[in-house]
């Protein structure tokens, strides 16, 4: 009877051991490591749509003028504010939603921005100037929290099909391996963002 | 951190001085880091490199943050640790590199305008910190308090010898950083910034940049 239940122990022990080092903590981390990411590029996303009526208005101040571009504005953002995401519940189609939709909204900043060089009043004045500073910022600040999103996902994705920790994942956890953020759409807007002036 | 060496030893002295007041009571990791070239990197993407590797601020506080001038492409950023956005929002650390930075660089007064960039990030985030400083074209006294004495240089240079002894001893502990794409700064292997380290704050991308 001894025997048995030292040996019913040390099976326990090393399966215990086996399943902690082998992905049973880390997986379910991992998982919660890229919703926390998601959470926060949405976060900054937000961010700089708090800042854009406050931008919109100070060029009115002096660029009132210029409807089509400031309109283009208005609607990208009201069509942006529209579209959100829900990080623990995350759906391949929904993130491409929103990316499609930020992607939209920092074009029309972009062209809103080169209109600005026009302007050398408007450029100079002190509340333009610190809300340019502001949306840099939160530009910059998307960068980093989406760099670190994919990051999440990567991480996420090598536990799910690297083995030892596949293995688990393939016994208890069933994970499909996440969609990487697609770069390709903010490479869009990089291109698109320098249109000529015309003078 | 002087990598072209362009600033003069008293300055170098100074901004050690202010850095150092910061990390002893404990209010931020405060550093420098100026470099011949960015070498194709947007400043923005080595700021943050740059304080991830070099760990800077504490990680319950997020109290770091890093000036850091590339001469070749004449640009400036402060990168801002999410503990100390409160004290130096984006608007204010714009305002520090345009308004009081740039003008000195304009003058090729590299000394000057760094000395007075830290001074400024310090006063934002203690308004009461008080040290004499001089800058020479404009001289402008940031303190009435007394002048710069002997003795505090004397200290100064044992400190600074001494926390140069401690980077030795102290590699890998967050200090050394060996990034960038294999550039003259990406070779790795010095001590970051003086051998001290506060686990690693969080940096969310906050902070300004700018040119001259």
């Amino acid at each position: 009877m001894n025997t048995r239940i030292l040996a019913s122990t040390l099976i326990a022990l090393i399966t215990a051991l086996f399943l902690s080092s082998c992905g049973f903590q880390s997986i379910p981390q991992s998982k919660n490591s890229v919703e926390a990411a998601l959470a926060e590029v949405n976060n900054q996303y937000k961010r700089r749509l708090d800042l854009i009526p406050n931008l919109v208005n100070v060029v009115k101040g002096y660029a009132g003028h210029e409807k089509e571009t400031l309109e283009g504005v208005i609607a990208a953002r009201a069509k942006a504010s529209s579209i959100t995401i829900d990080p623990t519940k995350m759906n391949a189609e929904q993130i491409r939603k929103f990316q499609g939709a930020q992607g939209e909204l920092s074009q029309a900043l972009g062209r809103l921005m080169v209109l600005t060089e026009n302007y050398p009043n408007l450029k100079a004045d002190s509340q333009f100037r610190d809300l340019q500073a502001q949306l840099e910022g939160t530009e910059n600040r998307i960068t980093v929290a989406r760099n670190r999103y994919i990051q999440a996902i990567k991480e996420f994705n090598d536990f799910i099909t690297v083995p030892p920790y596949s293995w688990t994942n393939s016994l208890l956890y069933h994970h499909e391996k996440m969609p990487q953020w697609d770069l390709s759409a903010d490479e869009k807007t990089k291109a698109e963002k320098a249109p000529d002036v015309k003078f | 951190m002087d990598l072209a060496n362009i600033l003069t030893s008293q300055t170098q002295l100074k901004i050690q001085k202010i850095c150092q007041d910061f990390w002893n009571s404990k209010k931020a990791q405060l550093q420098v880091l100026i470099i011949p070239t960015l070498d194709e990197t947007p400043i923005e993407q080595a700021a943050i490199k740059i304080v991830e590797k070099w760990k800077l601020g504490t990680e319950k506080e997020d109290n770091g943050v890093l000036l850091i001038v590339a001469l070749k492409e004449r640009k400036i950023r402060i990168e801002v640790g999410q503990g100390l956005e409160g004290h130096i929002p984006d608007v204010i650390a714009k305002r520090i590199i345009s308004d009081q930075i740039a003008p000195f660089f304009r003058k090729n007064n590299f000394s000057d305008g760094v000395l007075v960039g830290v001074l400024f990030i310090a006063r934002a985030i203690d308004p009461n910190y008080n040290i004499a400083v001089e800058v020479g074209q404009t001289n402008r006294h940031f303190s009435k308090n007394k002048r710069y004495s002997l003795g505090d240089s004397a200290l100064i240079i044992i400190l600074f010898v001494l926390f140069g002894f401690l980077s030795l001893f102290s590699r890998g502990r967050g200090g050394i950083w060996r990034g960038g794409r294999g550039s003259s700064w990406g070779g790795g292997g010095f001590g970051g910034g003086g051998g001290w380290s506060g686990g690693g704050g969080g940096f969310s991308g906050g902070g300004s940049s700018g040119d001259w």
